[in-house]
């Protein structure tokens, strides 16, 4: 029962703190959703070049290329081994034949250049996609040397250049979002604490008070961190807004293939869930500092 | 009720107090005394346990501060009530929420807490004042609402900081003589002041301090 007596006390403390000292609450929670609409915005960015990656990655193909002298039996084999391999997601057989029709289907127009050609002078091969998990350098060594093994293939093809620097490219967006990400997250904090310590520090004499009069430190603090949960939260829905803004503005004043490379998720769910999180967790982790902080002061 | 052996109390290296050792009874009305800066609001810091004392041992209710544990310490302070010159009152609160303070945070039910505060309200003769905001009362009726807020918690030892320094002599009277009715019904009473008219008009035992040593 006390614990619910306390609960809609510290509640209400903090709302009527967030109306007592309505100007630092609005600069605290504008600062919240400035905050998080750059993160939002990096966020967002950041989901777009990786989804254009991994649709770049999906065209990764390995081709192996079969010797002349393959019996029917050995092809079927190899393709057997070849689907059962963890790699492979799907696998495709190109018969000399058909490699032959679709040159000529290629040349059309052309024909002269074939004459004097009799039979097919294109190898059999199989054209490989490989699954996600395996399209990196190793990944797809591992499966060349395994379907070396197998006996009758000649030759395998798959881009090495290309992909080698695919995967550099891939590495460097990877390493670049984190030093980026982090630091405006440490950044966000600090300013988000700061912002919030402004607020400790006008209410200081009514800390000092509360500890001599035998409060407990969670009673004094509580409303400052129910203070920083619903600031956080308003800051968050107020970056979804302004994200949702960005959003709308770059769809309507922007060229279609802009916008689908720039697409901020800002409708999907766990998008927005996310940011009331990030701002919640904001809130109570500025109130949190800044309390620790003027606490030592005070003592 | 307050014991302590010789107690010292040093910031930066500069003493405040030197080789304190004093008693005060249960029941007790005790002035301290000595001029600006003879220790007189430390003596009284210890006692709150808003300091720590540089070296030596307070025992207080018959216990030991020096192992007081970190959480303790709240539940120590529920039972000291504190007046202190400037009041310290909630200023955006009313007077009835200030008193009301110091009791909800001991997690009393709100029937028992506006029992408590409407009762200390009528012995202080504030109950016109319950509404009003701290800033719009004479001095006297604020440092009047500092008193009921300390007695409200019903405390056994009442700490007092100059709590006549703001006052003039007709007011200060008064709240002496207040504080002369509470130590009638049992609490100990312990009054920080430089004032000597009111230590030569009230009979009470006074410690005398002098550069942070007892000199009587």
């Amino acid at each position: 029962m006390n614990y619910l007596r306390w609960l809609v006390y510290f509640v209400s403390e903090a709302f009527q703190n967030i109306k007592a000292n309505i100007v630092t609450s609005i600069v605290t929670i504008a600062t919240i959703a400035i905050s998080l609409a750059i993160c939002g915005l990096f966020l967002g960015i950041f989901i777009n070049l990786s989804n254009m990656l991994i649709s770049m990655g999906s065209q990764i193909q390995v081709i192996a290329y079969m010797r002349d002298d393959i019996s029917v039996d050995a092809i079927s084999n190899i393709k057997r081994d070849a689907a059962v391999m963890p790699e492979v997601e799907s696998l495709e057989y190109i018969s000399k034949e058909m490699a032959f029709s679709v040159f000529k289907e290629e040349l059309k127009g052309q024909k002269g250049i074939l004459e004097g050609l009799g039979a097919t002078p294109f190898p059999a091969s199989l054209e490989i996609k490989v699954k996600e998990l395996f399209r990196t350098p190793q990944g797809i060594r591992g499966l060349i040397s395994k379907l070396k093994i197998t006996g009758g293939i000649e030759d395998v093809q798959y881009g090495q250049e290309w992909l080698n620097r695919f995967f550099a490219f891939i590495r460097f967006v990877e390493v670049f979002a984190l030093i980026i990400g982090g630091f405006l997250i440490l950044a966000t904090i600090f300013i988000v604490s700061n912002t919030i310590k402004l607020a400790v520090y006008a209410r200081r004499e009514e800390i000092e008070i509360l500890g001599l009069m035998g409060a407990t430190g969670i009673f004094i603090k509580a409303p400052f961190l129910i203070e920083g949960i619903v600031e956080g939260f308003l800051g968050a829905n107020l970056a979804i807004g302004l994200l949702y803004t960005v959003r709308e503005v770059l769809i309507l004043k922007t060229s279609m293939i802009f916008t689908s490379l720039v697409d901020l998720p800002v409708s999907t769910t766990y998008f927005m869930c996310g940011l009331i999180a990030g701002g919640i967790f904001l809130g109570i982790l500025g109130s949190s500092i800044s309390l620790r902080k003027s606490f030592s002061l005070l003592s | 009720m307050i014991n302590m052996f010789h107690v010292y109390k040093n910031y930066d290296g500069i003493s405040a107090l030197t080789d304190i050792t004093l008693k005060i009874d249960k029941g007790e009305f005790v002035f301290i005394t000595g001029v600006s800066g003879a220790g007189k609001s430390t003596l009284l810091k210890l006692i709150l346990y808003t300091e720590k004392p540089t070296q030596g041992q307070i025992i207080i209710g018959g216990k030991n501060m020096s192992r007081f544990k970190p959480r303790e310490i709240p539940y120590f302070r529920r039972k000291i009530g504190f007046v202190f010159q400037d009041f310290k009152l909630l200023n955006n609160k009313t007077v009835f929420d200030n008193i009301a303070l110091a009791l909800r945070i001991t997690g009393m039910d709100n029937r028992d807490i506006n029992k408590r505060v409407l009762k200390v309200l009528s012995y202080l003769g504030l109950q016109h004042r319950a509404n009003f905001k701290p800033l719009t009362l004479s001095g006297g009726e604020q440092q009047r609402v500092a008193i009921a807020r300390a007695l409200a918690k019903e405390p056994t030892i009442l700490l007092a900081d100059e709590p006549t320094g703001n006052l003039d002599p007709e007011r200060a009277i008064d709240i002496i003589n207040l504080f002369n009715d509470i130590n009638a019904r049992g609490t100990t009473v312990v009054v920080a002041t430089h004032d000597k008219y009111l230590i030569d008009r009230f009979n009470k035992r006074a410690i005398l301090l002098d550069k942070g040593m007892v000199a009587n």
